[in-house]
């Protein structure tokens, strides 16, 4: 594991310390009046190459000694009087210097919490990063199922791709909307972990009524399933320039409102120029109404809300933070516009909910 | 010689002084430039599909000294690259992105699309941020296609190989006003003399100003295979 950055070290440690031959104040006490005025570095010169827990005197008679940490390599405690009696430093200095006479195993005891608190957070961090490189080992077996997908579409008749996927079976065409989900949501989790991947690649200027009609297309098996109306709306020739990652924002909202719509409701994903070259997207469903409390916290990550939570108990809350984040990318935001909800079905009020956002 | 044959003279000499040569269409550009895939995984990119569309594509999966030699001689015009497990240790112990360095050095203007799974990963951002674009893995046919149609409408032109060819010769040391001249011919303006004619005298030109000549003809050759007739 890399070394942490001292700058996490010097809001927590509470003694003056040297890391990469720096000096710093310590979060409890700050540097004595006569280590601001040094020219000596004696303990810095012994930060680089001292030995380990060897108490040493600096020409200004304070102690100094350099300790070893397993987060933050080695750590030079400078500017504190440990052995010496305070009764060496001339008398001027008592008062002011008393606050800096602590005990050596005082030292060792904050470093060895530190320490101890880090290795937790660490080994955290290795669980979530073993996480996804468990679904990085996946990717080769999503490629594998990608390639054999697009060769039963090849055995399909037709002079290109696209001919070959009209012509192919419902089965074959369904594996491969399929996949394309698989495609997307794998993207998603990158976007998740890292969240600057969302502005990888190179902006292009993309169609996106062709866009949105390609994601409606690919949910339309899921929406059949479910007894839901998914169609596009609205005229659209603009040509915005977005990231690849601009894809997950109609998914999330297109999944969302599949997942959560009533049934046999319908779902419009509209898009719409607008001047200087932009366009509305809009993604309106009949699903639970979201109470106005909730109408910010739903793009937070985890927020579910309860009719949510209460419809499926699939989900962790994280599609609409990763669209936040997407949309933040693109310097751009989601909204969220509901109607007057409906009397309870089932327990729960229902209302047009329309995530809009302009590109 | 009459005054109809000496109207058509006026616009055939046009016709040759002007870059392009003739107007590929898309379908013949994707044809003529040439895409390397470098990834130890053969079945994560959809190679034999865009061999059955048409397009020009090698498929690598290692690169050792003379295939770096090439990448950095701009023998493709577009490499997609992975990010681990394409390069021998004894070449770069930084794996694709020691390849990708390398090859953004010595030629900044070369297409480099970064090919891989990790862009999760906080460690290799750089790599990302380095390339010129991003395919994420695994990725369909369709989403690879559209990538790269995008690239070689956007970045595949004659502006951007002169655009490298002036850079190139900037770092040989030629003044601006070379670069100009050689900059025209190039660009076939204001000439009597064939493209063919045109495009020997450009050589000639760079052979005797620059010292390491060699993958600045290769740029000249490679522009002038992929728009002439």
């Amino acid at each position: 594991m890399e070394k942490l950055n001292p700058n996490i070290f010097s809001s927590l440690f509470p003694f003056p310390f040297i890391i990469n031959a720096l000096k710093n104040p310590g979060a409890l006490l700050s540097l004595s009046f006569l280590c601001k005025t040094c020219n000596f570095e004696d303990c810095i010169k012994f930060s680089l190459c001292g030995d380990y827990d060897s108490v040493k005197t600096c020409a200004r008679n304070l102690n100094f000694v350099r300790l070893q940490t397993r987060n933050f390599g080695p750590v030079v405690v400078f500017g504190v009087i440990l052995e010496q009696k305070l009764s060496n430093i001339p008398r001027k200095h008592h008062r002011v210097l008393e606050n800096h006479l602590v005990k050596f195993s005082a030292i060792r005891d904050s470093l060895n919490k530190l320490d101890r608190v880090f290795d937790d957070i660490n080994s955290k961090l290795e669980t979530e990063k073993a996480s996804f490189n468990l679904l990085h080992d996946i990717k080769p077996s999503a490629s594998l199922i990608f390639r054999n997908a697009e060769k039963l579409i090849g055995q399909s008749s037709g002079s290109d791709f696209y001919e070959k996927f009209e012509n192919s079976s419902e089965a074959v065409k369904a594996l491969y909307k399929s996949v394309v989900l698989m495609e997307n949501r794998m993207a998603m989790a990158n976007i998740y972990a890292n969240p600057e991947s969302a502005s990888f690649g190179a902006l292009s200027s993309t169609g996106i009524f062709r866009l949105l009609h390609m994601l409606v297309r690919t949910f339309s098996s899921l929406a059949d399933a479910k007894k839901l109306t998914l169609r596009m709306d609205g005229r659209s020739f603009n040509t915005p320039n977005i990231y690849s990652s601009f894809l997950a924002i109609p998914f999330v909202l297109i999944d969302n409102a599949i997942k959560y719509s009533l049934k046999e409701q319908e779902i419009v994903v509209s898009a719409n120029d607008l001047n200087s070259g932009k366009v509305e997207i809009i993604v309106k469903s009949f699903s639970p109404h979201i109470k106005a409390s909730d109408q910010a916290k739903i793009f937070e990550k985890g927020f579910r809300c309860e009719s949510s939570q209460h419809l499926s108990d699939r989900g962790a809350g994280l599609g609409l933070y990763i669209a936040k984040i997407v949309a933040e990318a693109h310097n751009t935001k989601i909204n969220l516009i509901t109607t007057t909800p409906s009397p309870p079905i089932n327990g729960i009020s229902y209302c047009h909910n329309s995530f809009t956002l302009v590109i | 010689m009459n005054l109809l044959n000496w109207i058509k003279s006026l616009f055939s000499s046009k016709k040759q002084n002007n870059l392009p040569l003739d107007n590929p269409s898309f379908n013949e550009i994707k044809r003529r430039i040439k895409i390397v895939v470098i990834d130890d995984d053969p079945d994560s990119f959809p190679t034999d599909l865009f061999k059955n569309d048409g397009y020009s594509i090698d498929s690598l999966q290692q690169i050792d000294s003379q295939i770096l030699q090439r990448l950095e001689n701009s023998a493709w015009d577009i490499i997609v690259l992975d990010i681990q497990g394409v390069v021998d240790a004894k070449i770069t112990i930084d794996e694709g992105l020691g390849i990708l360095r390398r090859i953004k050095k010595i030629s900044p203007n070369q297409i480099v699309i970064a090919f891989s799974g990790q862009s999760y990963d906080l460690g290799k951002m750089e790599f990302f941020k380095l390339a010129d674009d991003t395919i994420n893995k695994p990725v369909t046919y369709l989403q690879a296609k559209e990538k790269i149609d995008k690239i070689i409408s956007e970045k595949i032109s004659i502006d951007n190989f002169i655009k490298t060819i002036r850079c190139l010769l900037e770092k040989e040391g030629l003044n601006s006003g070379e670069i100009i001249e050689i900059e025209k011919k190039l660009r076939l303006k204001n000439s009597e003399l064939s493209p063919s004619k045109l495009l020997s005298e450009v050589k000639s030109q760079i052979v005797e100003k620059v010292k390491n000549p060699e993958t600045i003809l290769a740029l000249v050759e490679r522009m002038y295979s992929l728009w002439k007739s």
